[in-house]
């Protein structure tokens, strides 16, 4: 599995690297912008991200702008239904405006509010069928 | 996900607003797979990919969102339509009609949860269509990998497993002729007219639904031939150049082929085609050879052009070869002598060459158009709306206050003009606000007549012109259900089955045309079919046994035989159908459009049609009116209702022996209703000739009203009567009131009820 963590806060990111190292590669992202090329980058290799953890409140470009960029590129480059990128939007405040914008908009299979916990991640995982019961 | 936020109604609003707005822009591109379906099964396409992807991006997103709000019936049954679609995307399934009205069915349910859970805040009491409803969506994702396989074996195999009656066949070699006819006419207009790339989509269309028919049918070089023939449109509708030789000739060639064997298979004939690889290398040429791996990609140039680009043929050698091609275009040059061997190979170089260098020129990203959308709720825009009324009569009072009359103030008159000026603007302005295109109405409506012509079994094509005309959100709520019930009697009492139109010379599918427009401060919206029109007859002799005439009506005229429809309990169907006939439909049609100052024409020729307009008022908030007295008294009329104002003289004043009194106006008489006499109040003058006369219209109908004075043109803010006042009738053809600008309450007559009154009752 290809994984790829967004995230601006140093001990977030290395949590969640340490949750999710065991699964597969793992590349990381301070912003949505790196996030955005890295993801681009990815589907010019043909190797494109299978999970994607997308900090909402970032600098530079929010998660939410840069959901909608990711989603936009693969709908330039025609993937679509379940070979979408499954993303996790994590959060700081349990705000549900923004994780109803992103689930509606963004169309994303979930989300986290932070501190991540390991039992939750995986579970999460479990549930959108990317790692196996 | 367990978070209980069922108190965060903002959110939930949110929720089903966005979701809604989703669903009205994706039901079109769900109808729109129903046409693939119509006639056989239907695997995904390059170009209804994104579509698809479209598609199921909404349940994913609704899937997600209802989860998270707690909705599990949605989300579950979100998640079983994402399921089926995500089959059929991979191809692991093709879909069928069967699954088009089911994905139908799935977008009603959300429509309907989501009206629950704005109202409820719970999708609880849709457990049961939810259950029975993702039953079904899983039935539909196992069952049919099966029968979609056994289908495909019995096209291969030309063996029917499906049984194929004889009735089918006729029946696909009557809809096959219609559709080739079409075809044909599409090509002819092509070669005459140059390319199109609506008419090049068109044809592609008809083609596809062309193969899809004769593959259903089995007959597999009918489906071979006129896959190559959609293939070639194909690669002309994606642009990929343009052929030196004009591919519709060759094509309207194809055309006569399949007709012939058209015509060799409703004689009993097996349906095959003589020399089918032939036509098939024929068509190859025009193809790209790597048409199909990259199909956006530039197609290299023919051999021909590079032939020509070389200097090495002239164009007209060159047609002329292609025109008779039935071998590589190279050996024919070289036959004819126009070129040589070297040349052509050079040419065959620098073509590979380019083949080679199409590939990685793919994908060009095309930049969605940003909408610049504020979302406001729509109660703040009516407090808005109201204050600007109140603004409205304020500045009226302000302006003609009573203190200031009879005061030359020069700089207060500038200063209030500009006020005026202004506060008209703001008025227009805040109006806007609510106005919405009817293009979300339009395209309800085009669901609306999918289910019905799949119900009724007729066909109809549904046009819809005008959608981005901007009516007033009220408008667009309360004609919903009167379009609805409009279109419903169009198709059913209007259109004609197939037979039926094609008995009486009409093509076999039947046109519905739904188009908005702005005129003169209303909105029109017309419905208009081509089907047999109104029964002048079976209205006339319906409205007699249901007593809503007396006499025998030959003295009405067609308008007013139309306008019959529309009283309550009127229903000509024969007998009550699913689709309509309870002869609830018009009258409500009617009430409603009351309700917001509508009006509604009917115009019908036997045979060819009817014409249904419903004429609305752009706002319902602030009107233009005129201002008159009668003795102390004043009233608001509306100005679009006037004609014409006038004293009359002596001469043109006709008094009938039943006391009826009319007026000449232009050799034409108009009856003289008094103002004074219809509300019971005393006039300043009593006879005619001291008085003006105002003569309005209203749907054809006219009545010159008796006033005492013209005060003047103004703005009028309406307000409703109380419910007392209305009810009880004391006030008769009244529609609101206003408030002017010293305080009083003044009426605002109702041009329609007035033109309807009998004076002599009075």
């Amino acid at each position: 599995m290809k994984i790829l963590l967004v995230e601006d806060d140093f001990i977030s990111r290395t949590v969640l690297q340490g949750i999710v190292a065991h699964l597969g590669v793992c590349h990381q992202a301070m912003d949505g912008k790196e996030a955005v090329s890295a993801y681009r980058r990815a589907l010019a290799e043909n190797d494109p991200y299978n999970l994607i953890c997308l900090d909402i409140m970032m600098p530079n470009m929010d998660g939410q702008e840069t959901l909608l960029r990711i989603r936009a590129l693969e709908k330039e480059h025609g993937i679509g239904g379940s070979d979408m990128v499954k993303v996790i939007m994590t959060t700081a405040l349990n705000d549900p405006k923004s994780i109803m914008a992103a689930m509606v908009k963004g169309s994303c299979d979930g989300y986290l509010v932070k501190p991540i916990q390991r039992g939750t991640l995986l579970a999460k995982l479990r549930e959108i069928g990317l790692i196996s019961q | 996900m367990n978070t209980p936020i069922s108190e965060d109604v903002m959110i939930i609003q949110e929720f089903t607003q966005e979701c809604t707005d989703l669903l009205d822009s994706l039901e079109p591109a769900i109808v729109g797979f129903g046409e693939f379906t119509k006639e056989s099964a239907f695997a995904p396409t390059d170009e209804s990919m994104p579509i698809l992807h479209e598609v199921f991006r909404l349940f994913h997103s609704i899937k997600g969102s209802a989860g998270f709000l707690n909705f599990s019936h949605m989300s579950t049954t979100a998640h079983a339509a994402e399921n089926l679609l995500d089959k059929i995307r991979k191809g692991e399934k093709e879909m069928s009609a069967d699954d088009v009205d089911l994905l139908c069915r799935t977008c009603d349910f959300m429509r309907a949860t989501l009206d629950q859970v704005a109202t409820h805040l719970s999708d609880g009491l849709m457990a049961e269509p939810a259950a029975e409803l993702t039953a079904r969506l899983k039935q539909n994702l196992e069952a049919e990998a099966g029968p979609a396989v056994t289908q495909a074996e019995a096209m291969q195999s030309g063996s029917l497993d499906l049984a194929v009656t004889p009735a089918m066949i006729a029946a696909f070699v009557q809809e096959a002729e219609e559709q080739l006819q079409e075809v044909e006419a599409g090509l002819v207009t092509w070669s005459d007219g140059g390319e199109k790339p609506e008419l090049i989509a068109e044809l592609f269309r008809k083609m596809h639904s062309f193969k899809g028919n004769c593959g259903f049918v089995g007959l597999a070089d009918l489906e071979r031939l006129s896959h190559r023939i959609e293939t070639v449109l194909d690669v002309v509708k994606a642009g990929a150049g343009k052929p030196t030789a004009k591919p519709a000739e060759a094509l309207l060639n194809l055309c006569d082929i399949l007709k012939e064997a058209l015509a060799g298979i409703s004689q009993g004939g097996p349906g095959t085609i003589d020399g089918l690889e032939l036509y098939l290398e024929l068509l190859e040429d025009l193809i790209p050879s790597d048409w199909g791996n990259s199909p956006p990609a530039p197609r290299p140039p023919q051999l021909g052009e590079i032939l020509v680009s070389q200097g090495d043929v002239d164009e007209e050698t060159l047609n002329e070869a292609l025109a008779t091609q039935t071998r590589p275009l190279g050996e024919i040059l070289m036959e004819s002598g126009s070129v040589t061997a070297d040349k052509i190979s050079e040419a065959l170089d620098c073509q590979r060459r380019s083949t080679g260098l199409a590939q990685p020129a793919a994908t060009t990203p095309v930049a969605a158009l940003k909408r610049q959308d504020l979302r406001v709720d729509l109660e703040k825009i009516d407090t808005l709306i109201n204050l600007i009324g109140e603004m409205v009569i304020a500045e009226n009072m302000l302006i003609n206050s009573p203190d200031l009359e009879g005061l030359e103030l020069e700089n207060f008159g500038k200063a209030s003009q500009q006020m005026s000026k202004i506060v008209k603007e703001l008025q227009e302005v805040t109006m806007t606000i609510r106005m919405i295109p009817v293009a979300g109405l339009f395209n309800r409506m085009t669901r609306l007549v999918h289910d019905l012509s799949r119900k009724s079994a007729k066909k109809v094509d549904l046009l819809t012109l005008g959608t981005e005309t901007e009516v007033d959100k009220t408008v667009i709520e309360k004609i919903t259900d009167p379009l609805v019930h409009l279109i419903r009697n169009s198709m059913d009492h209007g259109l004609e089955g197939p037979e039926e139109r094609l008995a009486a010379g009409k093509e076999a599918t039947g046109t519905l045309r739904l188009s908005a427009s702005h005129q003169e401060g209303e909105v029109l919206i017309r419905i208009e079919d081509d089907g047999r029109g109104l029964n002048r007859a079976k209205i006339l002799k319906k409205a007699l046994e249901k007593g809503l005439l007396t006499g025998n009506g030959d003295e009405l005229s067609d308008k007013d035989v139309a306008a019959l429809i529309f009283l309550p309990g009127f229903s000509t169907a024969d007998q009550v159908t699913d689709v309509s006939g309870r002869g609830v439909g018009m009258d409500v049609v009617k009430q409603n459009l009351n309700q917001i100052n509508g009006k509604i024409d009917v115009d019908s020729s036997p045979g060819q049609g009817t014409l249904i307009t419903l004429r609305i008022p752009l706002t319902m908030a602030i009107i233009d009116g005129m201002m008159v007295k009668v003795g102390s008294s004043r009233y608001i009329i509306p100005i679009l209702a006037i004609r014409e104002s006038f004293r009359p003289t002596a001469q043109s004043i006709t008094v009938t022996p039943d006391g009826r009194e009319m007026v000449k106006i232009r050799d034409r008489l108009f009856p003289v209703l008094r103002l004074h006499r219809l509300h019971q109040i005393s006039a300043a003058c009593e006879t005619l000739e001291n008085s003006i006369l105002i003569l309005l219209e209203n749907q054809g109908r006219h009545v010159c009203l008796m006033v005492d004075e013209i005060i003047g043109q103004q703005q009028t803010v309406i307000k409703g009567l109380s419910e007392y006042i209305g009810h009880i009738g004391q006030v008769r053809c009244v529609s609101g009131c206003t408030i002017l600008g010293n305080g009083d309450v003044c009426l605002i007559l109702d041009a329609g009820n007035l033109a309807e009154i009998d004076p002599v009752a009075l």
